[in-house]
């Protein structure tokens, strides 16, 4: 068989890419179809028990368990988000300053975004033990009580925000730094002629300029918000009575532990909706 | 009169005022918040290696101390032999390895095809590749799961349990190809054209001139997949139900349900999990410095 000399270059464009793009398709688009058709089924762990047309996302809507696993996740993912990313900004503030050693500091910041989610988890576990745990050591020797930071629902799940919250601060520090070493320092020198001082020039220059980063870290927390389930394991399994119980690790119990894997695709998509909804308000949000 | 004097004069002794302002309250406020930043951020894994070190009694003791007096080594060797953290850790070298090559080879290739060649469809294609970037791996834990258990021709099972099963669904990542995409889009295409022009085929152009010239891009890659895959939970878990196929992750979880009064034991194990890393950060600190702040600044503009 001949072949033009233009049909062959085709095809060997195709050969470079054909490898990446089958295995995206066959690991990322298809299977997030394949959610789609398993959502209308009662689908066990021997396969399907019969085509169920809508009766899993009517079962979804009429499920409180769920709906509440989306508060959990939401109040998760705004209290970790709005104060691991205030606390970024403020030491990507502190860091970029013209001091001695601040390039050390911002180096070793950066230390807990390496170990992984399950491993610092574990730490903290550690770290909030009821009886031996640091910080109620800490409590203590202050003569105050004892914190039950993971036993109680009502700590469980502001403790787990501050893990995240922690973990937050040093993964978007350096991205706050970049973005202001990014802003034109004519601005501020502008300000300064104008007697503005520095709250002011922060609030009125700094921020609006980094606003596009700003967005871009909210979405991504958010997003890495809907998808925890590493520090819950390790830190709650998802209790005090549901206290913590995220989407995530709700879908997880539906599909493997009571293999109903036909409701835990219908939620996964409820999830997912939700997910497109928050980040296309947040970034239409950023247009106006 | 005698005040205006001694103030520095605006502009006159630039120098000294500035050396002089180091030391004012301010400054000494500036590092000691640094300071408490720092104890909050490393303060946890620094108490993560002194449990690891403490014998069992010795993590009971009030007050308690950061690190014992007498070290004791012989948890590491207890977690990685007789909690068989030598197995998870081979494991999760495996398929770290394993994905890293893959990320960079296949990832490499593609980006470089998307970048540099024509042919029908490029745009389109393209976008499928975009489009795997916005898919959370949450999304995919379902059906990739049942795929895995149904692979065709294999026993009851499927590829879940193996090694393939893990390492598959993130063989490549949109993420690898679309920053290498970028990077060549950045350099001039001259560079390889001209080998073009000397008669080398696609392949050779692609090993001989474009693999070199994009070496900060494709370390980029192979840190990050690292990263990812190393400290990866969800799919692991539930791909995963052979002790022996555990990674360090999964290893530790189940530890923890094993062991949960043995913090020391534990922590010795979330130091193995948490070292290979942490030296990684080490070597290749530039890298990830250059790379969050292209993305800082990239994203700002």
């Amino acid at each position: 068989m001949v072949l033009s000399p233009r049909v062959r270059r085709h095809l060997g464009a195709y050969l470079f890419i054909g490898p990446a793009l089958f295995l995206l398709v066959l690991f990322n688009i298809w299977p997030a179809l394949y959610t789609a058709w398993l959502s209308l089924q009662d689908y066990g762990i021997l396969g399907s028990n019969g085509f169920v047309g809508l009766r899993n996302y009517v079962h979804v809507i009429g499920d409180s368990l769920f709906w509440h696993s989306l508060l959990v996740t939401s109040v998760y993912a705004a209290g970790s988000a709005a104060l691991g990313l205030a606390g970024a900004l403020g030491l990507a503030v502190l860091v970029t300053r013209k001091l001695p050693f601040m390039g050390w500091f911002r180096v070793l910041y950066f230390v807990p975004s390496v170990t992984s989610l399950f491993v610092n988890a574990t730490i903290f576990s550690w770290l909030m033990d009821y009886n031996l745990g640091l910080f109620n050591y800490w409590l203590i020797s202050l003569h105050w009580q004892r914190v039950p930071w993971l036993q109680q629902a009502s700590w469980a799940l502001f403790s787990i925000i501050l893990v995240g919250a922690w973990g937050g601060v040093s993964y978007n520090l350096p991205i706050y730094a970049a973005a202001l070493g990014s802003v034109n320092r004519e601005l501020y020198e502008a300000a300064a002629l104008d007697g503005a001082n520095g709250w002011q020039r922060f609030w009125f220059i700094t921020l609006p300029a980094i606003a596009p980063i700003t967005r871009y870290t909210v979405i991504l927390a958010i997003i890495g918000s809907f998808q925890l389930i590493a520090s819950i394991d390790a830190l709650t399994g998802g209790g005090p009575e549901d206290a913590t119980l995220v989407t995530i690790k709700y879908i997880q119990t539906q599909g493997w532990e009571f293999l109903h894997f036909g409701y835990a695709s219908a939620i996964t998509l409820f999830l997912l909706a939700f997910l497109l909804v928050v980040t296309w308000v947040q970034l239409r949000s950023g247009r106006e | 009169m005698g005040a205006t004097a001694v103030r520095p004069r605006v502009g006159a002794v630039p120098v000294r005022a500035r050396s002089r302002r180091r030391f004012t309250p301010q400054t000494i406020a500036l590092y000691a918040i640094a300071l408490l930043a720092l104890v909050i951020l490393l303060g946890p894994l620094v108490w993560m290696f002194g449990t690891a070190l403490k014998e069992r009694t010795e993590v009971f003791t009030w007050p308690p101390s950061v690190f014992p007096k007498h070290p004791h080594w012989d948890n590491f060797v207890q977690a990685w032999s007789g909690a068989h953290f030598s197995r998870y850790f081979l494991n999760s070298a495996i398929v770290t390895l394993v994905s890293v090559g893959s990320n960079v080879l296949l990832g490499s290739m593609a980006g470089y095809g998307f970048a540099r060649l024509r042919f029908p469809g490029r745009n389109f294609l393209f976008l499928v590749v975009m489009v795997t970037l916005m898919v959370p791996n949450a999304v995919l834990i379902v059906p990739l799961f049942l795929m895995m258990k149904n692979v065709p021709f294999t026993d009851p099972g499927g590829w879940l349990n193996t090694y393939q099963g893990v390492i598959l669904p993130t063989a490549v990542t949109g993420f690898s190809v679309f920053l290498m995409r970028q990077f060549l889009q950045g350099i001039p295409r001259e560079l390889d054209q001209a080998a073009a022009v000397d008669g080398a085929n696609l392949f050779q152009v692609f090993w001989h001139v474009i693999l070199p010239l994009t070496r900060p891009v494709l370390a980029i890659i192979a840190v990050f997949t690292a990263l990812s895959r190393w400290n990866d939970y969800l799919w692991p878990l539930v791909a995963i139900r052979d002790p022996d196929l555990y990674t360090v992750q999964i290893g530790l979880k189940y530890f923890v349900g094993q062991h949960a009064i043995e913090w020391n034991l534990l922590m010795a194990g979330a130091v193995i999990a948490a070292v290979p890393m942490l030296l990684v950060y080490v070597l290749f600190q530039p890298l990830f410095e250059q790379s969050l702040s292209n993305l800082g600044t990239g994203l700002n503009e």
